[in-house]
């Protein structure tokens, strides 16, 4: 009897521990795939980091791994790309990087990207030679670059 | 052959009118000499006796020879060129799309810049030009004689900091930045400049600074006035409010910038030269001063002093993605009356989503001794997106020397405070909260006091406080 007990308990664990586990995956899946980042042709990196990434539009990396100068756009901080681009490549919530670019911008060290709409970010990168962006995976990213994020 | 031989004809004349009237990125240079035409600097000697661009009768055998030789040159000049353009768009990888890897296969003249190099041309360096504000009102009362912070006795609504910053790019890595507030309490209001200097980044891992800028000190001396940073209606007295340790700014030259990168971790530092300014309020000091000067009454207000010859600095250390930071701090400098002064502290916070968590230690020396010391946790917890429950628990010393019998309480300040933050959106916050101080150090009746009452003074101050910030 106790012994039927204990596996159907170790089965529940076995069972809660796999719904996790899916849903951690399924929340990660939603992340990376909720967004892709493109850049400007001329830049020729083909993929980049998630940490390289976040420094650069966190505006503490002026420049990719290649030399290359980058100018990050941000989308509105209502958008949910956004929020996604946030929680996966900063991991934090848009609200908490809302908050890291209040203390930049009033300790007067830096502001932040400008935001624009997803369609003139994909303008702005496609006429500007540093012009890196993320928008939601169905854009047209015609005449750009885009660039696979790496762990 | 006869046909054959007008096509090629015509390609070549037609090639030539192209090249003579657009040129090719700019690499040609049409060189007109009377009525002829001729390529230079593109490695394609043409002979001067070509003929202009004009009906021409149709070649002899030898011409056509001549003429076949130059198409030959011509095809590789115009694949030399295309080859440059590919290299100038740079390597077309699998994953890009739509112009960049709709190179033509064919080798036609690709005279036309690609897309993104017309538009490259185009555009204008990015300056940043960002302007800032922040406003605080908070209404402050105690419940006895005493003052401390934001409340008064009779309850103080003039609690009013409101400014505007402003960023603007001079040069693409040179920003001004300048912070204006207008201030009141007390019924006195007043316009301050309260920092305005230039940066200018020279790489990720260097930045100067001049001017009157922010003073980097622990966790607040950035944010005096920011109320969206903070938790509760202001920020800790014992290190920021009367005790010097922790000043608003410097005036002079800094550098700041990157120390090293990992991939968790992050260090940032910074240091400076030039002059601080000292916002004390120094109970002990005033009474003992005024007792030695034989005075039965005293004037207890703060004291502004300039600190000359100052330096120093910050170093952090970060975890970004966690929310984790720490460091150490301090600065030096001299005091025209009272010699030297210096601070030290240490700092750490954990800011989530959910999660705050900050604590900071600092001592101020003066002349050879610890003249105060600080030191204060709070915490908060984000229960929903709006509201947070704060705490915070502060204490400070004063190691004043001084023959005169002066209650302990003058020399020692604790303050326990819990209280509730709703958050309208990340931007704006309303705040009340409640302090119960112990110690007359930083809570004491301003103006005039009769030094025969220094013991009937209340040690014990509860003030509650209800305030609003928002930052745009």
């Amino acid at each position: 009897m106790k012994t039927i007990q204990t596996i159907k308990r170790v089965s529940t664990v076995c069972a809660v521990v796999l719904m996790l586990t899916l849903q951690v995956g399924q929340v990660f899946a939603q992340g990376r795939g909720a967004y892709k980042v493109v850049v400007n042709a001329s830049i020729s990196i083909s993929s980049i980091s998630r940490d390289e990434l976040s420094r650069v539009f966190l505006k503490k990396a002026s420049k990719f791994h290649d030399g290359h100068s980058a100018t990050p756009i941000d989308l509105p901080a209502s958008s949910g790309v956004r929020d996604a681009f946030s929680r996966d490549v900063h991991g934090k919530p848009t609200a908490a990087v809302e908050a890291y670019w209040q203390q930049q911008v009033f300790s007067g060290r830096e502001v932040p990207p400008s935001e624009k709409s997803e369609a003139a970010a994909l303008d702005f990168v496609r006429s500007n030679s540093n012009g890196i962006a993320y928008v939601s995976p169905g854009a047209d990213t015609e005449g750009m670059k885009v660039i696979n994020v790496t762990d | 052959m006869h046909a054959k031989t007008r096509f090629l004809v015509a390609i070549f004349f037609g090639i030539i009118l192209l090249f003579g009237t657009r040129g090719v990125m700019g690499q040609e240079v049409k060189k007109e000499t009377g009525a002829k035409t001729e390529i230079a600097n593109a490695g394609v000697p043409v002979s001067s006796n070509a003929p202009a661009a004009a009906p021409v009768a149709p070649p002899s055998p030898e011409e056509f020879n001549e003429l076949k030789e130059q198409m030959k040159q011509l095809r590789a000049l115009v694949q030399e060129q295309q080859a440059q353009l590919e290299r100038m768009k740079g390597p077309a990888p699998s994953s890009s799309e739509g112009g960049s890897s709709a190179t033509p296969s064919t080798p036609a003249p690709a005279l036309a810049p690609p897309q993104a190099a017309q538009d490259t041309v185009e555009e204008q360096p990015i300056r940043p030009f960002k302007i800032g504000g922040f406003a605080n009102w908070a209404y402050g009362k105690t419940n006895n004689i005493n003052e401390y912070d934001l409340g008064t006795p009779q309850g103080r609504y003039d609690n009013i900091d409101m400014g505007l910053i402003l960023t603007l790019g001079v040069l693409p890595s040179v920003n001004a930045t300048a912070q204006v507030s207008f201030q009141s309490a007390d019924d006195h209001t007043e316009t301050d400049v309260d920092f305005a200097f230039v940066d200018w980044r020279i790489n990720d891992k260097i930045t100067l600074r001049g001017g009157q800028v922010k003073n980097p000190f622990g966790l607040y001396s950035e944010y005096f006035g920011i109320g969206t940073v903070y938790p509760f209606n202001d920020i800790p007295q014992s290190i920021y409010g009367g005790t010097t340790i922790g000043k608003e700014f410097y005036r002079g030259v800094g550098v700041s910038g990157t120390a090293f990168t990992t991939r968790k971790w992050e260090g940032t530092y910074d240091l400076f030269f030039g002059g601080l300014l000292n916002d004390e309020l120094n109970p002990t000091e005033l009474i003992s001063e005024a007792v030695l000067n034989g005075q039965s009454t005293v004037t207890i207000d703060g004291i502004s002093e300039p600190i000359r010859q100052a330096f120093g600095g910050r170093l952090t250390i970060a975890r970004p993605d966690s929310g984790l930071r720490f460091g150490i701090n301090g600065h030096s400098g001299m005091s025209p009356d009272k010699g030297r002064q210096a601070a030290v502290g240490a700092f750490a916070s954990y800011d989530t989503a959910k999660y705050l968590l900050r604590a900071e230690f600092g001592n101020a020396f003066e002349s050879g001794y610890v003249h105060y010391s600080g030191a204060y946790v709070e915490a908060g917890y984000k229960i929903t997106r709006h509201l947070q429950p704060v705490f915070r628990y502060e204490w400070a010393r004063e190691g004043l020397v001084t023959p005169v019998v002066i209650p302990d309480s003058f020399k020692s300040h604790r303050d326990i405070a819990g209280g509730l933050d709703y958050w309208v959106n990340p931007k704006a916050v309303l705040k009340f909260s409640y302090h119960h101080v112990n110690g007359n150090m930083l809570s004491v009746p301003r103006g005039d006091l009769d030094l025969a009452s220094l013991f009937a003074i209340p040690k014990t101050t509860d003030m509650a406080t209800f305030g609003l910030a928002f930052v745009f």
